[in-house]
């Protein structure tokens, strides 16, 4: 469905993209995560042909992003926070508007997503809150029944019940679609994302399913025996495994995340590391502790 | 996806509901300033109404350049966050749909006010809509096009305000320098000469092919910086437009000449018997002048006795340029400049030939047979004529090449005109003349003048002489006379409308007592305003060449103590 291949995006001297190269299957919905600034939005323009490329290509449909025709836009829905719609038509005169442009448009899935999304038809654009501003934004790209759905922050600046209702209309009309969403509100995405891309500084750090990625990644807690021959000095040593972030020990207690957990072989592991092993407390993570311990090493330059 | 021409009305739609009321404040302007140049047609005009006037033709041009850019901003292209960008909307409709509403909205009222205009002053609606049709193209080339380019560059109002200032800065600066090049004169050697639409079209051309390809490369490539460049260029080859040499554009002219060969009996030779010239009265050899960077000082301003033979009743020659040349008889040159704006009208019914002395850009003066100094042994024949060429050399260089032996050379790039004739009641005339316009005849509040006001719709006069004649015995008021020639082959304007006005006064009565008119007011209703309308037959070179000559010996006599002496 995306195929991006060592794509670079320059602003002037700054490198907002630096030879990025991921994939979105078919039928995926593939979270795009990173910190602010991490190259999301810009990866989404190239892909939506609204930024050229410095160097790389970026398919979508099977056609290269800087080629992309109507036909192509036809089947894409875009939901973005930074979106300008006309200020001065009602809800219902922009999807007037819109319709024929959409071959596949639907009027009554129009109609079901505005009761759904609780849109007040008459309303002028100008008069909507930002929250409402989104969901027109989703109104506008479902109705046609998009092959693929394309959404840049679109929980950024929404309240919880506004994210419930934007989730909910989301999640109702998903389907067959294959749906591309950029956030750091990893607390939505954690229930949606099939696979899941993490950018920093412009560059991809890993690409996944969201199933391996939650296995793979465990937050440990080791308690040691108190007449071991370690102590806390000697724990924090560079002889543990660079798959072991934030590691830290409280008393006896050795705390980690490990990022290449697998279930059968950790206590024989932490043996071999640590000595005598009282306990092993192996928690699965979700994806905001992911993220932040990932962020956070990728700041402190200790990624794998 | 549903055809192409529905999409392009589909996205004008929206743009109409959006901007409906800026699209009736647009056109209201404009109705309202054609509504007030129709009434100032009949009406007595007074200097605030004509400011009014002035100020609401300004107004409609200004906002149908805000309404342009409005639209274009609507779906603006430089940008990452326009809906239009993720919608499937063809490029090219978009832009088409841009169009279309700039031809409809801007256009529309324009073309439908100046053709209202055209009929209800009594032209035909053929001509009206021709009239204004051809100033909507002048508009939509010269003005619509460039700001739709402009706007497509920009975002919002407030980088079109920035970007329209820095242009206009740039243009300032640009005439600065030229000015400071050019001793503060006129930009270019065609302007305010009849070829100056030549300028204008070269200028136009580029504005219309520049804008068109900034308009191409933003709406199908969106290369906003790559654009802008390529408008900052088109901008300074659109200002180079003003420097068209003026051998390349008189040779244009002359490849246009409407009636070639007519003005191949046509010579001028110079006549050493002719008498010295006397300055008209009010001018002395302490008078000086300087005005679009030429200079005229009597004091070094010569007078060479030309004969002019060749020409036709009726026509007036136009020197729309006489180049001089003054080498010494080793042929190093000594000078090289512009003689005086030549112009010769020769009229039998009236004062045989007149002409006039000076330069256009400072104004000039028509002297005839009366204010000149005929040589007793100048005979002449048929279609001669005896006038003096003007000769303005700077002070100081005349003071030290007055009494040399040196070779003369004018090259004139001339123009003949000839005449068509029409008369009209002197009181309450109204007639529509053919190829000129509508012209009405009344007399003035003064009760001293027949004021003859004619409109023109699509058409241009050159040359236009009318004078007072008494229908029973032929006598015959002095003849008034204007020109201001313009031979472009297009007729279009910006203001105030796609109508041109002609206004005169034809006297009868002199107020003073002090003179006697042969028509006067008791003859008036048996009298008629003849109106002589000159246009272009052809536009030729010729060469004068005096191989040797003394300047100091053809200064001028002044005036007074031409009087005095006699």
């Amino acid at each position: 469905m995306i195929r991006i291949n060592k794509l670079c995006k320059k602003f002037g001297h700054h490198e907002a993209v630096r030879d990025l190269s991921f994939s979105v299957p078919e039928g995926s919905a593939f979270a795009l995560i990173g910190a602010n600034g991490a190259g999301k939005t810009t990866t989404i323009k190239v892909l939506m042909n609204i930024v050229e490329p410095t160097r790389g290509t970026a398919e979508v449909l099977g056609v290269d992003s800087r080629k992309i025709s109507p036909r192509e836009l036809g089947q894409i829905g875009y939901v973005s926070e930074n979106q300008d719609m006309p200020e001065k038509l009602t809800v219902e005169e922009f999807l007037a508007y819109l319709r024929p442009f959409y071959p596949t448009w639907d009027t009554e899935l129009e109609k079901s997503i505005l009761n759904q999304l609780r849109l007040p038809p008459e309303r002028k654009i100008c008069e909507l809150s930002h929250g409402m501003r989104m969901k027109m934004s989703l109104a506008c790209a479902l109705p046609f029944r998009p092959k693929l759905l394309v959404l840049d922050e679109p929980f950024s600046g929404l309240d919880p019940l506004v994210r419930d209702e934007f989730m909910e209309g989301l999640l109702q009309q998903a389907g067959e679609m294959t749906i591309l969403i950029s956030s750091h509100e990893l607390g939505e995405i954690d229930g949606v994302a099939t696979h899941v891309a993490f950018l920093d500084e412009g560059r991809l750090l890993f690409e996944e399913s969201m199933s391996d990625l939650v296995a793979r990644f465990r937050e440990v807690h080791v308690t040691l025996e108190r007449n071991g021959t370690q102590n806390r000095n000697e724990l924090v040593a560079p002889a543990f495994p660079k798959c072991w972030l934030r590691v830290r020990t409280v008393g006896n207690v050795l705390s980690f995340v490990d990022t290449q957990f697998s279930e059968g072989d950790v206590g024989e592991r932490l043996r071999a590391l640590v000595g005598n092993v009282r306990t092993v407390d192996a928690q699965p993570m979700a994806l905001r502790s992911i993220f932040t311990t990932l962020a956070r090493a990728a700041r402190e330059g200790a990624l794998p | 996806m549903k055809p192409t021409t529905n999409m392009i009305w589909h996205i004008c739609k929206k743009d109409l509901k959006l901007l409906w009321p800026f699209v009736l404040g647009a056109a209201g302007i404009q109705v309202t300033s054609a509504g007030l140049c129709y009434a100032m047609d009949h009406i007595r005009v007074t200097e605030a109404l004509l400011n009014i006037s002035n100020l609401l033709q300004l107004g409609a041009l200004l906002a149908s350049a805000l309404l342009i850019a409005t639209v274009v901003h609507l779906d603006a292209i430089p940008g990452v966050r326009q809906d239009w960008l993720v919608r499937p909307l063809s490029r090219r409709d978009l832009l088409l749909a841009k169009v279309l509403f700039v031809l409809l909205l801007v256009h529309g009222p324009i073309l439908l006010t100046d053709t209202m205009e055209g009929l209800l002053n009594g032209f035909p609606v053929g001509q009206s809509l021709t009239a204004a049709a051809s100033r909507s193209l002048y508009l939509l080339l010269g003005l619509s096009l460039p700001v739709l380019a402009f706007a497509s560059l920009t975002r919002n109002m407030a980088e079109l305000v920035i970007g329209a200032v820095l242009g206009s800065l740039g243009f300032v600066l640009f005439k600065l320098f030229i000015n400071l090049i050019n001793n503060y004169g006129e930009i270019g050697p065609v302007m305010a000469t009849g070829l100056s639409w030549i300028r204008e079209s070269t200028m136009f051309a580029v504005a219309v092919v520049g804008s068109s390809t900034v308009l191409a490369i933003q709406y199908f490539r969106r290369k906003t910086i790559r654009a802008r460049w390529l408008m900052a260029v088109a901008g300074f080859v659109f200002l180079l437009g003003h420097t068209v040499p003026w051998h390349f554009a008189f040779a244009v002219e002359q490849r246009l000449s409407p009636n070639p060969g007519a003005g191949r009996a046509i010579t001028a030779i110079f006549d050493p018997s002719g008498s010295k010239f006397r300055l008209p009265e009010g001018l002395n050899h302490n008078s000086w002048f300087r005005a679009g960077g030429l200079t005229r000082d009597e004091g070094s301003t010569i007078y060479l006795p030309i004969r002019v033979a060749g020409l036709a009743e009726s026509t007036v020659l136009n020197a729309d340029r006489a180049e001089v040349l003054l080498t010494t008889s080793d042929g190093k040159m000594v000078y090289q400049g512009r003689a005086d704006d030549l112009l010769v009208r020769k009229d039998s019914n009236l004062e045989p030939v007149s002409f006039n002395i000076g330069l256009r850009p400072m104004g000039w003066r028509e002297i005839g047979p009366a204010d000149m100094a005929v040589p007793k042994n100048f005979v002449p024949g048929s279609g001669e004529a005896l006038v003096y060429q003007g000769l303005p050399i700077p002070r100081h260089l005349y003071e030290r090449i007055k009494d040399q032996p040196l070779r003369l050379e004018i090259n004139y790039s001339l123009t003949l005109l000839d005449s068509s004739s029409y008369s009209i009641p002197a009181l309450g005339g109204d007639m529509l003349i053919p190829k000129f316009g509508h012209c009405r005849t009344q007399m003035d509040d003064d009760g001293d003048d027949v004021q003859l006001r004619c409109i023109q719709a699509g058409g241009e006069s050159n040359c236009v002489a009318f004078f007072l004649e008494h229908a029973p015995s032929g006598r015959q008021n002095p003849i008034r006379f204007g020109c201001w020639p313009n031979y472009s082959p297009y007729s279009a304007q910006y203001t105030p409308d796609s109508l041109t006005r002609f206004e005169g006064a034809v006297p009868f009565r002199d107020l003073s007592g002090l003179a006697k008119y042969p028509v006067d007011a008791a003859k008036l209703p048996e009298s008629r305003v003849v109106l002589r309308i000159y246009q272009p037959q052809e536009h030729f070179t010729r060469r004068l060449v005096i191989p040797e000559i003394h300047l100091s010996d053809w200064e001028s006599l002044e005036h007074d103590r031409a009087v005095a002496s006699r």
